[in-house]
């Protein structure tokens, strides 16, 4: 219950942040995704379904509020969720591989937004923000993962939901 | 569903991920989920406005703690005014530009008295080398119907090919499916026009076959439309005659000019009353 009480207004606020606040104080194009950051928290703090549920909602209300493409968003938040899943389902990764596995989830998922853009016609200089904004904004994702899954790591032996 | 959701999670996530992906390719690529799209965003709209207002508000609130002289208030009342002007003055250029194209539209109406038109503005376009087809901000409740012609001063735009209330689509005359029934305005002489033809992947213009054998036909000759099918009024003008080739036994083709700028189409009329005696 105490989970479900941090979760819902760190969720709330970081829909709100994505869609409104962010796009408007982005410095050179660096915009973290908090949305993702929270479900791949929740994920790799051992509750996947909390993280499928937080970047499906988060996901589509980032996309309805912010996004041209309905449910683009969603989808790869969801990828990521499922990919950072993969690594940490076994063993519990110490915070330096968990960064990395964060990545890598980060990386696919705005490797599909990037794709689906391209097919959808957008036009922005890629090497360039590449290197100047999608990089910084995918570690600065990453390194958020991490206090993030420390916050939602269950404590109370009736939460416990290691999957 | 509550047991597959405990066991099999990523069953739900992957189902929910191609879910999305369609959903998301149906938003960005067929026009037809535009309305299930547009109704969400309306119903999100009024959310987003408050949150927008409550956004620009915090902004405010933190520009003006880490800025307690006013000198960036001063600044941003200074940006917003030059931005004002700015705008004024796109205003003015775009408003002469207009006038420029409906003049010529009027003049267009004026030429030929016997048709009702409705003017449209293009609403949107695809995402195409070859503009395949346009969206016009007119539909079923300005009379508009499907097959309807579509014109401007230049030429032919294309043919209705699917309508909407206040929206009607155009396939162009750029699809290369596309064909119209044509006459030589000088002999009288019946033809076929459509498909593109094209030198080294550039678009040079229509062209022009079934045409009687031992056609007389020139370049530079006009080419207008020739009534036949009953879609495209009689007499409209269609292009003029780039080229003629003649394969040695007396078969003639040709390829029309295409004079309407599809890449900076703005406007256009819609002949959506047609006197009979001139279809």
């Amino acid at each position: 219950m105490k989970r479900l009480w941090t979760l819902i207004p760190l969720t709330t606020a970081a829909i709100l942040l994505d869609s409104f606040l962010f796009p408007n104080l982005s410095q050179n194009g660096i915009r973290p995704l908090f949305v993702l950051a929270v479900a791949l928290g929740a994920v790799a703090s051992y509750s996947v379904q909390d993280g499928i549920v937080i970047a499906l909602v988060g996901g589509l209300l980032t996309d309805l509020f912010a996004n041209p493409y309905l449910g683009l968003s969603a989808a790869a938040y969801l990828i990521a969720v499922v990919i950072l899943y993969g690594f940490v389902r076994k063993n519990r990764p110490k915070l330096p591989l968990l960064f990395v596995f964060a990545l890598i989830a980060c990386t696919a998922a705005e490797a599909l937004m990037l794709g689906f853009s391209l097919i959808a016609g957008a036009r922005f200089a890629i090497p360039n923000r590449l290197l100047t904004a999608t990089l910084p904004s995918l570690i600065l994702e990453s390194l958020l993962v991490l206090p993030l899954a420390a916050l939602l790591r269950p404590t109370g032996k009736g939460t416990l939901n290691r999957r | 569903m509550r047991k597959l959701w405990k066991n099999r999670p990523l069953w739900i996530a992957w189902i929910a991920i191609v879910l999305l992906i369609v959903l998301a390719a149906l938003t960005a690529f067929y026009r037809g989920a535009a309305p299930v799209d547009g109704l969400f965003r309306n119903a999100s709209a009024p959310v987003a406005n408050v949150l927008h207002a409550a956004q620009s508000q915090v902004q405010a609130f933190f520009v003006r703690v880490f800025n307690p002289s006013g000198v960036m208030e001063e600044n941003a009342s200074l940006k917003s005014q030059v931005l004002e002007q700015q705008q004024k003055l796109a205003l003015l250029d775009e408003t002469e530009k207009e006038n420029a194209r409906l003049t010529e539209l009027l003049n267009f109406v004026q030429a030929n008295p016997n048709m009702q038109y409705v003017t449209a503005s293009v609403i949107g376009r695809d995402n195409n080398p070859y503009l395949d087809t346009i969206m016009l901000n007119a539909g079923t409740r300005n009379g508009v119907s499907e097959k309807t012609a579509v014109l401007t001063a230049d030429g032919i735009v294309g043919r209705v090919s699917e309508v909407g209330p206040n929206w009607c689509r155009v396939r162009t005359m750029c699809n290369d499916e596309m064909r119209i029934s044509v006459m030589v305005q000088r002999t009288r002489d019946e033809g076929m026009l459509g498909g593109l033809y094209e030198e080294d992947g550039i678009l040079v213009g229509l062209k022009l076959y079934y045409l009687p054998n031992n056609a007389d036909i020139q370049v530079g000759d006009v080419i207008r439309t020739s009534g036949i099918g009953g879609f495209f009024p009689k007499g409209l003008y269609a292009g003029t005659v780039l080229s003629v080739n003649e394969d040695g036994k007396g078969n003639y083709d040709a390829i029309v000019s295409l004079d309407v700028d599809f890449l900076h189409l703005e406007n256009a009329l819609i002949a959506v009353g047609v006197d009979e005696a001139i279809k």
